[in-house]
């Protein structure tokens, strides 16, 4: 397997007056192609300060960042959102999709963005739109869906480009437990599918656990990680047979 | 659970032999809880002794899993009191992780963060193992079997959030320190002494 995502001695600070404060000191991590990641840990021990610094949207204090052997480091900002626009897919917690704009115009932005012409990016964005189940919402505004049909189309959105890695910061984290299962079994089939790359930042149990990796942090350190096995196992429920 | 129960509650519904009551089992309950046939013959056949079931009166002395069996009214009676009496879930202050926890804080050869870290782990096994079997379980033909599924996922998410909560204390949590045990006079404990 190779990596997708390396990240070496990352660390990022912020500092006012004097006062330094250090939201990630120095995290070493490799993502392997075809992973599901998940990142959990405290409110503030810098889960979306990494996840950021790994897409792109935002630039590290110290150590260097890798997708698929593209140091990022090295690009200047055009050549990130770039990279961003062609790699990287993501998905927010409160959908961040266009309030004036339809399902399908929503979805085929980042292909107009990337320079695809109006006509082949909306078809695009329909195809899209049909693989997330939203074929027939695809004029609708997202003030007219529900938050699971906004994080649907979201997801339509982070897919239509294709990427080899898609990062979703609490992608459940503003939807109910079933519209949430929803979102992660369309999320985690779209990796199994195509053989794509998943880091999700979740407080959910749940959610996590449909991960194969989990990785925690604490006070913007690793301070484990959890490889998940995924052997096939017989379909059985793990009652206790305790005898009468 | 119990194997007398489930026979009486399946036998409520219809009468049959005890081979046909195993099959019946495994299929309404379609979790790896296994009952043996020689398991339900001796149930069946102290059920009988004790008048809860009756078998068919043609049946002579077959044996129980080719005799059918029907409940009896005190049967019934006693599968009512079973439906209407609550299930208690226990939560024992002699668990064995709570053991671990407490004693590691005071000094052994791991730390706290490392017991919490092994159980965590354990019980993130579990619950990717759940939702691996839930992705498999349908939604319409199998419900009570999803609907197991979540219960067993809800009660691991409770202990999950457990672990974090201790994780979140656990720089107070070290500070625990147990009270010393009194030393005790020796002899015969005097009255109002001191
Ligand atoms: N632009 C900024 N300026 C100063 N401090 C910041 C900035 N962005 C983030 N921080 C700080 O960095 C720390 C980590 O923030 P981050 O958003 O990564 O946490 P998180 O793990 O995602 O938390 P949550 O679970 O609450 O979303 C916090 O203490 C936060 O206040
Ligand atoms: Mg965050």
């Amino acid at each position: 397997m190779s990596s997708i995502v390396r990240v070496e001695a990352l660390s990022k600070h912020y500092g006012s007056n004097g006062v330094r404060l250090e939201v990630l000191k120095g995290i070493d991590l490799n993502i392997e192609e075809g992973e599901f990641v998940a990142v959990m840990g405290p409110s503030g021990s810098g889960k979306s300060t990494l996840l950021h610094l790994i897409g792109g949207l935002d630039r590290p204090s110290g150590g260097r960042v890798w997708i698929k052997d593209r140091a990022l480091n090295d690009l200047d900002d055009k050549g990130l959102s770039q990279l961003r626009r062609q790699q990287i897919g993501f998905v927010f917690q409160f959908f961040n999709l266009l309030a004036v704009l339809s399902a399908r115009e929503n979805v085929a932005m980042p292909l107009i963005l990337d320079g695809v012409k109006r006509a082949a990016a909306l078809q695009r964005a329909e195809g899209a739109l049909e693989a997330v189940g939203l074929a027939d919402r695809k004029d609708h505004r997202p003030a007219e869906l529900s938050g699971g049909q906004q994080q649907r189309v979201a997801i339509a959105r982070a897919l239509v480009i294709k990427p080899a890695l898609i990062m979703g910061d609490e992608p459940t984290g503003a939807l109910d437990t079933r519209t949430g299962d929803e979102v992660v079994n369309l999320l985690r089939q779209s990796i199994s599918q195509e053989r794509r790359t998943l880091v999700v930042v979740t407080h959910d149990a749940r959610v996590a656990a449909h991960a194969d990796r989990i990785i925690y942090l604490k006070d913007g350190e690793i301070v484990d990680d959890n490889r998940l096995n995924s052997g096939e196992r017989p379909l059985a429920a793990p009652v206790s047979g305790e005898a009468s | 659970m119990s194997v007398k129960y489930a026979i009486l509650a399946l036998l409520y519904q219809r009468q049959m032999h005890g081979y046909e009551l195993g099959k019946q089992l495994a299929l309404a309950l379609k979790t790896d809880w296994d009952v043996k046939p020689g398991q339900i013959a001796s149930t069946l056949a102290r059920l009988e002794q004790a008048e809860l079931v009756e078998p068919h009166s043609a049946a002579g002395d077959a044996a129980p899993d080719r005799k059918i069996y029907h409940l009896t009214e005190k049967g019934v009676e006693e599968l009512r009191l079973w439906y209407l009496t609550a299930e208690v879930r226990e939560y024992r202050s002699g668990d064995a992780f709570y053991l671990k926890l407490v004693f590691s804080l005071t000094g052994g050869p791991v730390t706290p963060e490392q017991v919490l870290r092994t159980q965590r782990r354990r019980l993130y096994q579990e619950l990717h193992d759940i939702m691996a079997l839930r992705r498999q379980v349908d939604a319409d033909s199998e419900l009570p079997l999803l609907l197991l599924l979540e219960t067993v996922i809800l009660h691991l998410e409770a202990d999950l959030r457990w672990i974090e909560m201790c994780e979140g204390r656990l720089d107070d949590l070290k500070r625990y320190r147990p009270p010393k045990p009194q030393r005790q006079p020796r002899g015969r404990p005097k009255r109002d002494s001191e």
